[in-house]
């Protein structure tokens, strides 16, 4: 599956990727980190991953940012005032902790926020299985590209074993 | 800390050097911008009009995009202390083709000068404390830099209480005219 995914981001030119780890998107950053096809930017922060995504958008390149719905709500000021004022494209994976797949019980407050702020926002986002991801990544970029802003894909579960 | 050195002074000197190594330019919100577009306003210049603090992390993305060119981050002091995390970012992708820049007057300008929380901060010893940073150097040091042989940090003390002069850009005319220089 991962390696569906490699190929998928390599065909379409998503070759920088940075995030901030969240347990359910670890075999995928370790695919990107291990992977010498990629560039991947360990961020210590989520806002520094919306600087990191638009320098390389408005350098030309595509970019693919992965960290956890609490980075999102992190990192809303950064996303605002640089990615949507500046109008930057790069697809968001975001690992939607809290909802009715997710074990965790102190992580409910996480999704319902990011439900709500992501709504009241206007915010494209796009729910998908990690099977689809090889598909759905791609089409997210072009969606990002052709709207002008970053483009959000929620995973609710961890990857299948 | 500050010195008796005018920002644009130190401007002038920051696209004196870049100029020379056909450099792009990544500047923080504010005086950074300001201050680099009064200097010389060039397409090689990416002004930055918001958040505080994001230059160091959009220079990094730039330098990870387009290796065979120097990217430069110039900093604010109060900005690059709201972003310390980047150093450490920084320091461990290790780009070679980044420089970062801060530029040290101990207050926040736009800010009725308010002093800066990284007032304490030992901005000479950055490559010390973060050593994916092959050096630190001062400003007035910047030409001795091995430029193929990065990251580096500059450490500019300015002086503080001088608004920049003239407007910005608007944001979308930025991007997509630093954007032009990769095109063609």
């Amino acid at each position: 599956m991962i390696d569906n995914i490699l190929n998928a981001l390599e065909a379409n030119n998503i070759t920088i990727s940075t995030g901030v780890p969240d347990g359910w998107i670890v075999p995928l950053i370790k695919g990107l980190s291990e992977d010498k096809r990629f560039d991947y930017i360990a961020a210590a922060r989520e806002e520094e991953c919306y600087g990191i995504a638009s320098g390389a958008a408005m350098s030309g390149k595509r970019t693919l940012v992965l960290m956890q719905n609490s980075g999102f709500l992190n990192s809303i000021g950064a996303y605002t005032t640089l990615c949507q004022k500046y109008q930057t494209p790069f697809v968001v994976l975001i690992a939607h902790r809290g909802g009715i797949n997710d074990s965790n019980s102190y992580d409910p407050n996480k999704h319902r926020s990011f439900e709500a702020v992501t709504h009241g926002m206007n915010l494209f986002v796009h729910p998908s299985s990690w099977e689809d991801l090889h598909i759905n990544i791609p089409k997210a970029m072009a969606r990002s590209e052709g709207a002008g802003e970053p483009a959000f894909i929620t995973l609710t579960e961890a990857m299948p074993k | 800390m500050s010195s008796n050195v005018k920002q644009a002074e130190a401007f002038e000197k920051l696209v004196e050097f870049a100029d020379k190594h056909d450099a792009l330019i990544v500047a923080d919100i504010g005086s950074q911008s300001l201050w680099l577009k009064a200097a010389k306003d060039r397409p090689e210049n990416l002004y930055l009009s918001g958040p505080m603090g994001m230059a160091s992390s959009v220079a990094l993305g730039v330098a990870m995009s387009h290796k065979d060119r120097l990217v430069i981050a110039a900093c604010g002091d109060g900005a690059l202390g709201m972003n310390m995390g980047s150093l450490a970012t920084i320091s461990n992708t290790a780009p070679d083709n980044l420089i970062v820049v801060v530029m040290d007057n101990g207050v926040y300008e736009f800010t009725k000068s308010l002093p800066v929380p990284s007032l304490g901060v030992n901005w000479s010893n950055v490559s010390h404390t973060y050593p994916g940073f092959k050096s630190t150097v001062t400003l007035p040091d910047i030409g001795t830099l091995d430029t193929k042989n990065g990251p580096h940090f500059v450490h500019a003390e300015i002086e503080p209480a001088e608004l920049p002069p003239g407007p910005g850009m608007h944001a979308v005319d930025v991007h997509h005219r630093f954007k032009s220089l990769f095109s063609k």
